[in-house]
């Protein structure tokens, strides 16, 4: 049967209403601030045959790769799913992201009792039942010490009714368990809706219909990914990073990554292979087998044109070389995978961007910032305003990041890679009236972006701290020492810097691995990453530069020094200076930094002797933009 | 125009199916001078059995600004959660609306208004709320307290598929909407253009069905509640209305053209005209 392109299209959109319906109700009725206004989550379908079909908005780590393979060990723990069921996932050992992701997987069944689709949303939980308060663990080191509930497709509906068994572990375990059970009931009701429209639909459009429909999309997904590599230039790129120490045995020079991506249009095919990296690591960071996929693919795809569908058609193109015990591959019980989502996984997008780069200019990324500073943080404590009740929650509010590419600069609000985009920020006044604590600056860090013909995004910076009460604030920062590092000649962002502010007013560094609790009067102050540029800084255009020193992001000593354009004493572009600066900057420009000591001392040296600006935004009564010219 | 249906219907389903409204039970009004187009089309996929272009459907807003009754509408804060109900408060920022309410009626006039009140809440901890109407417009008794409780939880499960009867209910803001009705001022329909006939067939396309002959209608010359059947083009000074075959309609006393949609052809791109050749 030749393809109808509008069926295609019809029931495309409709199946992507179906994941914005889902994606809807459980934005709208979670309790955590992470769901409910930073939208960490995900819908997707998965067809009866463990594919990908459709993500809509999802976040790419938490389903590019991974959803699949959790459908399957459904059907091999669960062989003959009825309807009404409803399983609880968050194994890092079976297909799951990592085990703060807690999955609802409904199967869709139609009314012969066949197996035809699932629905499956996954979200970030404020809280899972870890030994410390926070989902993201990466000084655990092994999942007995990150100590979560760990569920490997658990039944926990049955007749569209609760298991109380689970429930009640969960209610048992879990901090806060009244907001863990709204969200969880927000997710079944996410779930449900998804449920709900796809049995409309097989009535609608007849399961064999629907099966078509699927094996068209996929395969014409497929074809526009094989189309597009092969206009891709043959070869092979082998790129490296180093994810910075964690203080613990085993990682405490921190940890070397290496990927070699080929491209062979003529099989337009693309093979990534992650082999070469260190055994699973004693600590939090290894990743899991969705989240090592999941990751190249989204250098890839972060590589290519933005109109390819992401789903297991597209993926078909793409071979992922993994090896079992890897800290880039698959896990092996009982290794920590507490920050599969985030850390290494962000270095491995990124080292694959770079790769991807170094094959043509106009191809490729390059690094976003590091993951996480400390204003996306594990938070928990009492709620002096209701009774000292208890709180836990994630804080997604100060990564900034973005990427320079062939086109454009790095988004200011990108986040992480892994999300692209896709996330929220928290809202400061929401959060401010959810929890007992107070955002006392939110600003952008003027000289901290990775420059470059199109630079990266500017480095964040945020101050937070308790109201009335102490505040337990958990974060892993990885890029305090490791930037994000620059391609085809663009520079290292800035990096991050974790500080507390004492109650007498002192600056003191924090560690980057910190569980801190806050009195009444401290503060956080979080410095995100800045993110790498692409190209070399004097080839930017000049009114771009120029842009950015007016609105104070570049002060005009960065913009002769790293972009060659000059401002003269009237604060207007000096021409000639300009040029002169350009090419003597073109005659002596060198490559981007390497991974390592260049990268580490590139990014230091610019914040190095004089006026270092975190410092200077840390003084009481600092302005908002000092680096701004005064207006009239 | 399949893929241009199927972006409405996913629109029309956003402030319809996530809200609670079953678009099933609505009447679809085709407004702007496109939607004879493709109204039919995008009833038979919500399931809508009625679909009415108005008169001037062409120009819905200006029209209807000019026909409605008088309405305002009045918000006031108030945050309080049923484990620890403020009723007195409640009750007196509902006083005080209704006294807005009634000074809106009385400065304008009118004979009389119609009072409604709408409770903004939600979950505790929830950031966003649902609109529940007070059944008897008061908050001042648990009884009254009660029925806001038992409403919330059913509507919660109709638009999100899930209720919690554990949770505080929080109440957020309370609003009142006064309606007046118009007195007789406005004339509902616009005058007929005269001397349009119905005129002749043409040979139209439509996909999943090949080309047939539609009849030309002049929606000035239909006689009122005679029933038609498609295909055919209804033409009026202010737009063009396709009805495909299996759909039916009739001219109502008030110029409008009223359409039972038929039923709705699978394979979701089956049955709009998408060419009018001839």
């Amino acid at each position: 049967m030749s393809r109808d392109v509008v069926t295609l299209a019809v029931m495309t959109n409709r199946m992507e209403g179906v994941v914005r319906k889902m994606t809807n109700t459980l934005f709208r009725t979670a309790r955590s601030t992470v769901l409910n206004t930073a939208r960490d989550f995900s819908c997707c379908i998965v067809t009866a045959n463990h594919e990908m079909l459709v993500m809509a908005e999802s976040l790419p780590i938490h389903v590019i790769s991974g959803p699949d393979t959790i459908s399957r060990w459904l059907r091999r723990f669960h062989p003959n799913p009825r309807r009404g069921d409803a399983f609880i996932h968050n194994s890092p050992y079976h297909g799951n992201s990592h085990a703060g992701d807690h999955c609802i997987v409904v199967p869709v069944i139609d009314d012969a009792g066949a197996h035809r689709a699932t629905a499956l949303v996954k979200a970030h939980m404020a809280d899972i039942g870890n030994s410390e308060p926070t989902t993201l663990m990466a000084t655990a080191r092994d999942v007995y010490e990150e100590g979560a509930l760990i569920f490997p497709c658990v039944k926990i509906q049955e007749d569209y009714s609760d298991v109380e068994d689970v429930v009640r572990m969960c209610m048992s375990r879990i901090r806060v368990p009244e907001d863990w059970y709204g969200d969880y009931i927000g997710m079944i009701g996410a779930a449900r809706v998804g449920e709900r429209e796809l049995l409309k639909v097989g009535e609608e459009v007849g399961w064999d219909a629907f099966d078509d429909y699927v094996a068209d999309w996929l395969d014409y997904s497929e074809e526009r990914m094989r189309a597009t590599i092969r206009e891709l230039p043959a070869g092979s790129r082998t790129g490296h990073d180093i994810h910075d120490a964690v203080p613990l045995r085993g990682v405490e020079d921190g940890v070397p990554l290496e990927v070699t991506v080929s491209v062979d249009p003529q099989a337009a095919e693309i093979e990534i292979d992650l082999r070469n990296n260190p055994d699973c690591l004693p600590c939090g960071l290894n990743l899991t087998e969705s989240t090592s996929v999941t990751s190249a693919l989204i250098g890839v795809f972060n590589s290519i044109e933005d109109r390819v569908p992401r789903n297991t058609g597209s993926g078909r193109a793409v071979k992922v070389l993994l090896r079992e015990n890897c800290c880039v591959g698959i896990p092996v019980h009982p290794a920590s995978c507490s920050m599969a989502t985030s850390g290494i996984a962000e270095r491995l997008a990124g080292i694959v961007q770079r790769a991807m780069a170094e094959f043509r200019d106009g191809l490729g990324m390059a690094a976003t910032g590091p993951e996480c500073p400390p204003a996306v943080a594990g938070l928990s404590g009492r709620d002096p305003r209701h009774g000292d009740a208890p709180f836990v929650d994630m804080m997604i509010l100060g990564n900034s990041g973005g990427a320079g590419h062939p086109h454009g600069d790095g988004w200011m609000t990108n986040g992480e890679t892994s999300d692209g985009g896709s996330m929220m920020r928290d809202s400061t006044e929401v959060l401010e009236l959810l929890r007992p604590i107070r955002v006392w600056a939110d600003r952008i860090v003027p000289d901290t972006e990775g420059a470059g013909r199109f630079r990266g995004a500017p480095s964040l910076y945020i101050e937070y701290g308790p109201v009335d009460t102490e505040l337990e604030v958990l974060y892993a920062a990885d890029g305090t020492v490791n930037p994000a590092l620059g391609v085809r000649g663009g520079q290292s962002g800035a990096l991050c810097r974790p500080a507390l502010r004492r109650a007498d007013g002192e600056v003191v560094e924090l560690e980057a691995w910190a569980r801190v609790v806050l009195a009444p009067g401290e503060t956080v102050i979080s410095i995100s990453s800045g993110g790498g540029g692409y190209g070399p800084s004097h080839e930017r255009d000049v009114q771009r530069v120029l842009r950015d020193v007016t609105d104070g992001w570049v002060s005009v000593k960065r913009a002769s020094e790293v972009y060659g354009v000059v401002l003269g004493e009237d604060g207007l572009l000096d021409n000639d200076a300009t040029s002169a600066r350009r090419e003597q900057l073109a005659a002596s420009a060198a490559g981007s930094p390497a991974a390592g000591n260049e990268a580490a001392d590139a990014a230091r040296a610019v914040h190095g002797s004089e006026g270092d600006p975190v410092l200077a935004l840390t003084e009481p009564g600092t302005r908002l933009w000092p680096s701004a010219p005064s207006s009239s | 125009m399949a893929v241009a249906t199927e972006r409405m219907v996913q629109a029309i389903e956003e402030i319809t199916v996530n809200q609670g409204v079953d678009p099933r039970s609505a009447v679809l009004v085709g407004g702007g001078g496109a939607a004879g187009l493709n109204a039919v089309a995008i009833a038979r996929r919500l399931g809508s059995r009625r679909v009415v272009i108005p008169q001037a459907g062409a120009v819905l807003s200006a029209r209807g600004a000019l026909m409605s009754d008088l309405t305002s509408e009045y918000a006031a804060a108030l945050f309080t959660g049923s484990d620890d109900f403020d009723h007195a408060g409640a009750q007196a920022v509902l006083d005080g609306l209704r006294a807005r309410c009634e000074q809106f009626a009385q400065r304008n006039g009118a004979a009389e208004a119609e009072v409604e009140f709408v409770a903004e809440a939600r979950y505790r901890h929830q950031v966003w709320q649902l609109d529940v109407r007070l059944r008897e417009g008061r908050l001042a008794t648990p009884v009254e307290l009660a029925a806001l409780i038992e409403d919330f939880h059913s509507i919660h499960d109709e638009v999100y598929a899930v209720r919690d009867e554990r949770a505080v209910i929080e109440v957020v803001n309370l609003r009142a909407r006064v309606n007046c009705p118009l007195q007789g001022g406005v004339e509902d329909t616009v005058a007929m253009a005269q001397g349009h006939a119905s005129g002749g067939m043409r040979g139209v396309y439509f996909s999943g069905i090949g080309a047939v002959n539609a009849a030309i209608v002049r929606l000035e010359a239909m006689t009122p509640a005679a029933q038609f059947a498609g295909p055919a083009i209804v033409e009026s000074s202010f737009t063009t209305v396709v009805l495909p075959p299996g759909a039916t309609a009739e001219r109502t006393a008030s110029g409008s053209l009223a359409i039972a949609p038929g039923a709705l052809e699978l394979a979701g791109a089956g049955d709009e005209a998408t060419e009018a050749v001839g």
